[in-house]
């Protein structure tokens, strides 16, 4: 009754400088009250500190800090519940945080220990932003739980398709989860997009930890790749088949004399009129021609080609050179990995 | 006369254009079959027979000189009204020119022609001066070409009563070189159209010609 009269006074009485303090001043005071032994004061600036909310809200260590001493008087002032739940709230918010073994007692810390375990928290830390070099590099996800926990650990498309099992197995208290940047055992890259990193208990249970997932932005940054030579021309190459120009010029020569043969009658006569014996003539004519036009069809030129095999073997070890590198580069691309926020996700049945 | 001189000055520029080159003498031998179709307006004939020519030709630094001869007889082929009962008659002609070349594909020549009718009786005789242009088509180089050569009177006479008019021609054909030889051969068609002066009436004449000839340098 005294003590409740005590907290009532203090908050009472210092309920208009409580307003225009900071939390963490608040926090400082606590924590000097707790030293002094004042632990109904302390209780109440701890608790206030607390309950004040952004944009003067504590960060998450001073939070962490604020619990611990407020769990460590609830337990010296034998409220060992409300000593419990402080702790409690304090492992769910920080898994990895341990009360100073320095500052606290045995009986506080044992306490500590003592809920850690009795509290199922799992949590997932991932790096905000990276670029990772696939099959070179890793993309890590730290992976913690207040106790042994078996746990499944996916990436998936933001649908919910599977995409790599990254994780399944027990997680003892935190651990590093990696990705090779593949979706594939054969390496293949993923697709520019949107991808969940989902952490969950495997079996989910109703009274376990909730799963949790995060949302990867990845982007495939391609790499520069080199451009092929340009092929050897002509010239410096020889001309390796004849051209088709003979051949054309041969048929019209042919063509030509022969529709001359035919026209000249009508060209130079007065009449126009001859014999028909000129026909015989024009046919060889024309026929000459044909033979112009298929012997003067393009041919390979054996020697010019052997005397340009040289230089095209030369074009072709630098066209394979620049293959060899381009393969190089292109399994050197990266990906550009956005992590967004780590959120609780739904439960899969 | 002015295009005779035209055509000197063609020949001249040519043999300056030309580089200096040893003399080429050209020999050839012609076997023809003749169709001669005479219309002098009151009587129309047509003759054909065989004939025989050759040509020999110069060739200096560009400019070529020549001579030509051809021989044929000529029987009657058919006719309507007097031509019906024409006599046989022989066709003499002789030719000298002088040009050039000017274009590797280009020859011009020019000179006198001296063409004879000759019957038992009577000889019709044409004199004139002509100019010539020939160009040659290779088809397959050095084996098988193509030509085509036209010609023009520039100045005519006749020893007939109605006189000259205007002569003209062309003649076309292929020839061919065996490879790696001096000789070739030609088959060529020829048609040589003569007009006579006054109300009109022509002579015309046409030729399938088989040549050989050789280049010797």
């Amino acid at each position: 009754m005294s003590r409740t009269l005590v907290v009532l006074m203090v908050v009472l009485t210092a309920a208009p400088r409580l307003a225009a303090q900071t939390a963490t001043d608040l926090l400082e005071q606590g924590v000097r009250a707790y030293q002094k032994l004042e632990y109904d004061a302390a209780v109440a600036l701890l608790r206030e500190s607390l309950a004040r909310r952004a944009p003067t809200a504590l960060a998450d260590s001073q939070r962490a800090r604020a619990l611990s001493y407020l769990a460590a008087t609830e337990l010296f002032q034998q409220e060992r519940d409300s000593a419990a739940g402080s702790f409690r709230e304090l492992v769910r918010l920080d898994p990895r945080y341990r009360p100073d073994e320095l500052i606290f007692p045995p009986q506080v810390t044992n306490l500590f220990e003592e809920v850690r375990r009795a509290t199922k928290v799992l949590t997932v830390q991932v790096p905000a932003s990276m670029e990772l070099r696939p099959r070179r590099e890793s993309f890590t996800a730290r992976v913690i739980t207040t106790s042994v926990l078996p746990v499944l650990v996916t990436l998936a498309h933001d649908d919910g398709t599977p995409v790599r099992t990254l994780w399944d197995g027990r997680v003892p208290d935190s651990m590093i989860v990696k990705w090779d940047g593949t979706t594939t055992d054969a390496g293949t890259l993923p697709e520019d997009g949107h991808y969940l990193l989902r952490v969950a208990p495997n079996p989910a249970t109703e009274d376990g930890p909730r799963p949790l997932q995060v949302t990867l932005d990845i982007t495939q940054e391609p790499p520069d790749t080199l451009s092929w030579p340009p092929p050897p021309t002509a010239p410096p190459l020889l001309p390796e088949r004849t051209s088709a120009s003979p051949a054309l010029g041969s048929l019209a020569a042919g063509t030509l004399a022969g529709g001359a043969v035919v026209a000249l009658p009508a060209l130079f006569g007065r009449s126009g009129e001859a014999t028909g014996a000129r026909f015989a003539v024009a046919a060889t004519v024309s026929i000459a021609g044909l033979v112009g036009f298929f012997a003067h069809q393009p041919r390979p030129i054996e020697a010019n080609i052997r005397a340009n095999a040289p230089a095209r073997a030369d074009w072709q070890r630098r066209v394979e050179a620049v293959k060899s590198e381009n393969a190089k580069r292109r399994g050197a691309a990266r990906l550009l990995i956005r992590a967004g926020p780590v959120t609780v996700a739904e439960r899969t049945p | 006369m002015r295009a005779l001189a035209a055509t000197c000055a063609l020949v001249l520029a040519a043999s300056v254009a030309s580089a200096q080159r040893r003399p080429t003498l050209g020999l050839r031998a012609d076997a023809f079959m003749m169709w001669v179709h005479s219309d002098t307006g009151i009587a129309r004939t047509s003759l054909r027979g065989p004939g025989f020519g050759g040509e020999g030709r110069i060739s200096v630094n560009g400019l070529l000189f020549g001579l030509g001869l051809l021989e044929g007889q000529l029987k009657q082929a058919g006719g309507t009204g007097g031509g019906a009962g024409a006599p046989q008659l022989d066709l003499v002609q002789g030719t000298v020119f002088a040009g050039g070349q000017l274009l590797p594909w280009l020859e011009i020549t020019a000179g006198p022609v001296v063409r004879a009718y000759v019957t038992d009786s009577t000889t019709e005789r044409w004199v004139f001066w002509q100019a010539r242009a020939r160009v040659d088509a290779p088809i397959v180089v050095g084996k098988l070409g193509s030509y085509f050569e036209v010609w023009r009177a520039l100045a005519s006479d006749v020893n007939l009563p109605t006189g000259a008019g205007r002569i003209q021609g062309g003649e076309a054909g292929v020839v061919y070189q065996p490879p790696r030889q001096r000789v070739w051969l030609r088959l060529s068609y020829r048609m040589d159209d003569a007009l006579l002066g006054g109300p009109g009436g022509n002579e015309t004449m046409e030729a399938i010609t088989l040549s050989g000839g050789i280049a010797i340098p």
